[in-house]
């Protein structure tokens, strides 16, 4: 793995177009023979080796290459077409001078870790659908559920155990920006996230035997800034159970006291963003809460190597420049909410068949117009227990009906840490209460 | 002419602060991170909407309360690894209070000393809290000057019993607690044990360390009017005055000896309920009057107050050396308990109870506060609030100009009893009874609408007092960016009946803050 990626370091940073097409093709070659010989198959690629051979002469001429307003139009048809618009009106969107760009990169194809090929050879020919869509000993399985999924709930269950390496830390510095007026309110958090259930890399696995409040994921949060926000700490925790709502406790301390939270409404709007607090990854929250439809696949340049210390943004900006999207084939599931009265008509989920990270989000209104659309941006980050894992490293967030957005970037990331599970306790939450 | 410039010149004052360029949005880190440092710059004002006649001639404008104040808070953290924690946290003020400045009126209806004693920090003020907080594993101790909160439900304290209130610039409901409480040395102790329920037991010991509620002075906002307790106002201060000043003086202050406070608190969670028990042996923060110096305390105050009348010359009189005032020693046992209730939308419910074991009253004439005091007793009371907090989507309004923020509405029902009690009681007027009723219940809302992604908002708290007293408390802020918070109010006071007479009944005002935080 690490030898591919040196490899392809190498050929990305060759100047000549020629040689770079010729490494390139070497590079498929010794690729595909590695991925087939030693891997457990899942999705090594998303694309058939036909495929491939057009996307790279398609990267013959595109890779290297800066788009913006001027040039977007080219690839419209790989962007979803509301961004296109952001491109083409950067002044609507609080750009910079020098308008919206982004630069094209060659396709890398991103691999599990050992740990998920492991658990999904173990599990994966075991699992099956209950009639309810659950997963029969959904507590006890980890890996890939479906490693050749034929249905949109599949791929959601494929989304739902990605359990982002079974422990992640990042430091996040969010932008709720008002375009028109380049005004932008700033939010600076550090955020823990804990798998208790379907861990694939670090051990225990797949699952903490002592659990006795039966845990599927927990999260700690520790808010800097905005001021009226400072020090506050909460964590959220989720349960196995699918219709047990999540319990949050938070210290806000300019009232000095640990309060239990309610978590019921998640359809709330999180702290003034264009985010509900459903909409965190694509999705969070439980799976059967949806009805999913595999559209079928769709290609969109993608940000799944993102250098989020290059990505470039000034005030009141609501997208990042100076980042890498590469050409790349998504599922497409159309995802319905079953509560009739859900604030989203649909969301529409463009996910990595690679990772199961949801890359694009479209969402709709109770109406059926279009209101929203959302981007993860992704990078090979560094894994406590392996070399790396593909993890999100920041976000855009725009609401197009009220001309609205937000930036995430996410430092720091690492997958794979270690937290203690007393993080996710009162006494934490009081230890550190100033 | 001259009130209109000075109202000016203050409001000129609210506007410089913008001047200040904000710099960065985030706390600033020096050393590597070690150190943290977080706080504001405030400009605060009050308006009175509607003075007194009998009052006027105490105000040259209706400017009441102008206050300056920043708050600098500091987390140095001295080692964090795995195993130990150890980190120093101190938050230092200041303010000055400029309407006496401008207003040569207010300023003398305000005595002397207290005057003094209003316009800045004084003593230790400057430290809101200063202290050393180590743990290691289970354990962790925290040494110094604190605040800590024991109580879950707002506006009303049930189980938050262990720092007292400063209540002379600010009011529960229209500030934060962290703003209302004074800071109390002691020593705190917690241990997280692996029981059922892991319950977490919490200790505090404070060794000497004394302070009272502080009550607003005479004569400025939010205390009482020279007008109104003076037999001679302008020539000799307030009955009021004399009162508090006095329990002020005959506060205990430091006494490693008698002063001692200690308190305990077990927080567990049992059948999805967080729960807490506390138990609380302490000085009261209030004091109560000993009888057998009370009349001559007043007479004093009365031959004063006939010199002054009879001669028209200003007649202050001295404070007598003896101790009149005493804070005694009572019991508190109480809880609290919150949880989510599922099949009720999710909404959130906590209940505070406590049960205060000789709690010293003073008995006089019909249970009057300013009443001849003739007795002392020991009662016990108890009292409790639930409290529910839910957000709700207003239909259309919540999409159309909330972006999609829901409404936040906590309302608590609040009930409390005094044990054996009898018509002569004289209670503390904060507590809600109207004199001759041994209990007071009230209901306390707080609504929270955030609009245009949370840039402005809009709060409604207030509660309402079934023996007429009322308090409702509109604001508005407006915080555009990462530093600046303006906010504008009002708050409206009322009562029905002049046995239910609400301590600030004639204190509407309209309330301007702006902040800026870091």
């Amino acid at each position: 793995m690490a030898l591919q990626f040196a490899a392809f370091c190498f050929i990305d940073a060759m100047h000549t177009q020629k040689l770079q097409s010729f490494f390139l093709f070497l590079f498929i070659l010794l690729n595909a023979g590695y991925s087939g010989a030693e891997e457990f198959s899942l999705a090594s690629s998303c694309y058939s080796s036909e495929e491939l051979q057009q996307v790279r002469r398609w990267e013959q001429r595109w890779a290297g290459k800066r788009i913006d307003g001027r040039n977007i139009d080219l690839v419209a048809d790989l962007l979803p077409e509301s961004f296109v618009e952001i491109y083409k009106n950067p002044a609507t969107w609080g750009a910079p001078d020098e308008g919206f760009y982004f630069y094209i990169a060659p396709y890398v194809p991103i691999k599990e870790t050992p740990g998920m090929y492991a658990a999904t050879r173990t599990h994966a020919p075991h699992i099956a659908l209950e009639p309810d869509g659950s997963i029969s000993n959904y507590e006890e399985v980890a890996g890939r559920p479906f490693p050749n999924p034929r249905s949109g709930l599949e791929i959601a269950w494929n989304f739902e155990f990605n359990t982002h390496g079974d422990s992640c830390f990042y430091q996040r510095t969010g932008y709720n920006i008002v375009p028109a007026r380049t005004v932008e309110k700033v939010g600076d958090q550090d955020a823990w996230e804990l798998f208790w259930v379907h861990r694939v890399d670090v051990d225990p696995l797949p699952f903490f035997s002592d659990n006795p409040k039966r845990l599927a994921r927990s999260t700690f949060y520790h808010m800097h800034s905005p001021p009226e926000f400072k020090n506050t700490r909460m964590f959220n925790l989720r349960y196995i159970e699918p219709d047990k709502s999540d319990d949050a406790y938070m210290w806000f301390s300019a009232f000095r006291r640990i309060q239990r939270i309610s978590t019921k409404q998640r359809t709330d709007s999180i702290d003034g963003t264009d985010l509900i607090y459903d909409d965190e990854y694509g999705w969070d929250g439980q799976i059967l809460r949806n009805t999913y439809t595999w559209k079928g696949t769709k290609e969109l340049l993608c940000a799944r190597h993102t250098d989020i210390e290059k990505a470039a943004r000034t005030q009141g900006q609501a997208m990042l420049n100076n980042i890498r999207r590469e050409r790349f084939k998504t599922y497409v599931v159309d995802v319905y909410n079953k509560d009739p009265h859900y604030i989203y008509a649909k969301r529409v989920w463009y996910i990595d068949p690679e990772t199961y990270l949801i890359l694009w989000t479209e969402i709709f209104d109770d109406l059926g117009r279009f209101w929203k659309c959302f981007e993860n941006l992704t990078d090979d980050v560094p894994h406590g227990a392996h070399q790396t894992k593909n993890f999100i490293v920041g976000s855009h967030y725009v609401d197009f009906q009220r001309v609205h957005a937000g930036t995430w970037r996410n430092n720091r990331v690492k997958t794979g840490v270690g937290i203690s599970r007393d993080m996710f306790t009162i006494y934490n939450l009081q230890k550190g209460g100033y | 002419m001259f009130a209109r410039l000075r109202v000016v010149i203050l409001a000129c004052g609210f506007l410089a602060l913008p001047v200040i360029s904000p710099s960065a949005w985030a706390r600033v880190l020096l050393f590597d991170g070690s150190l943290e440092l977080t706080g504001y710059v405030k400009e605060y004002m009050l308006l009175r909407t509607r003075i007194p006649r009998k009052e006027r001639r105490f105000h040259a404008s209706k400017v009441d309360l102008s206050q300056t104040g920043f708050l600098m808070e500091a987390l140095y953290r001295l080692r964090n690894d795995a195993n130990v924690t150890c980190n120093l946290f101190g938050g230092l003020r200041y303010w000055y209070e400029k309407a006496p400045a401008f207003d040569a009126e207010l300023k003398r209806g305000i005595p002397f000393r207290a005057r003094k004693d209003y316009v800045r920090p004084r003593d230790d003020a400057h430290i809101t809290e200063a202290y050393l907080d180590v743990s290691a594993g289970r354990w962790q101790v925290v040494l110094g000057k604190q605040i800590v909160v024991w109580g879950e439900t707002d506006i009303v304290r049930t189980a938050d019993v262990v720092n007292p209130l400063d209540l002379r610039y600010a009011v529960p409901g229209i500030d934060f607690w962290e703003e209302l409480k004074r800071g109390l040395w002691m020593v705190r102790g917690l241990y997280q044990s692996r029981l059922p329920g892991d319950p977490l037991f919490e200790i505090i010991f404070i060794p000497g360390d004394f302070q009272h509620t502080e009550l607003p002075y005479e004569g400025t906002h939010w205390g009482l009017s020279p007008a109104e307790t003076s037999p001679n106002p302008g020539r000799i201060f307030g009955y009021g005055h004399w009162l508090l000043e006095k329990m002020r003086r005959d506060s205990p202050g430091w006494n490693l000896k008698k002063n001692y406070d200690l308190g305990l608190r077990i927080r567990g969670y049992t059948w999805n309920i967080d729960w807490t028990f506390i138990y609380f042996d302490t000085l009261s923060d209030t004091a109560t009057a000993d009888p057998a110096r009370s009349f001559n305390f007043s007479l004093t105050y009365a031959a004063a107050a006939l010199g002054s009348a009879l001669s028209g010359a200003e007649v202050n009189p001295a404070f007598p050396g003896y101790r009149v005032f005493r804070y005694k020693r009572y019991r508190v046992f109480g809880g609290t308990a919150q949880t989510v209730v599922e099949w009720l939308r999710g909404s959130v419910w906590r209940l505070e109870w406590f049960y205060e074991a000789g709690q010293h009253f003073n008995r006089a004439q019909g249970g009057q506060l300013d009443g001849l005091v003739y007795d002392e007793v020991r009662r016990d009371s108890y009292g409790f609030g639930v409290s529910c907090s839910d957000k709700f989507k207003v239909p259309y309004l919540t999409h159309a100009f909330f972006s999609d923020k829901l409404l936040e509405l906590s309302v608590t029902f609040f009930y409390e009893k005094i044990l054996n009690y009898d018509r002569d009681i004289v209670v503390d007027p904060s507590r809600g009874h109207r004199i001759g009723d041994s209990h007071a219940s009230m209901i306390i809302w707080n609504l929270i609408q955030p609009i245009k992604y949370q840039i402005w908002t809009f709060v409604f708290a207030g509660f309402y007092n079934p023996n007429g007293m009322y308090f409702l408390f509109p604001l508005v802020s407006y915080a555009p960016g990462n530093h600046w918070r303006w906010e504008a109010g009002a708050a409206i006071f009322g009562y029905r009946s002049a046995s239910a007479k609400y301590a600030y009944h004639d204190k509407d005002s309209i309330l301007l803050r702006v902040r800026y935080e870091w």
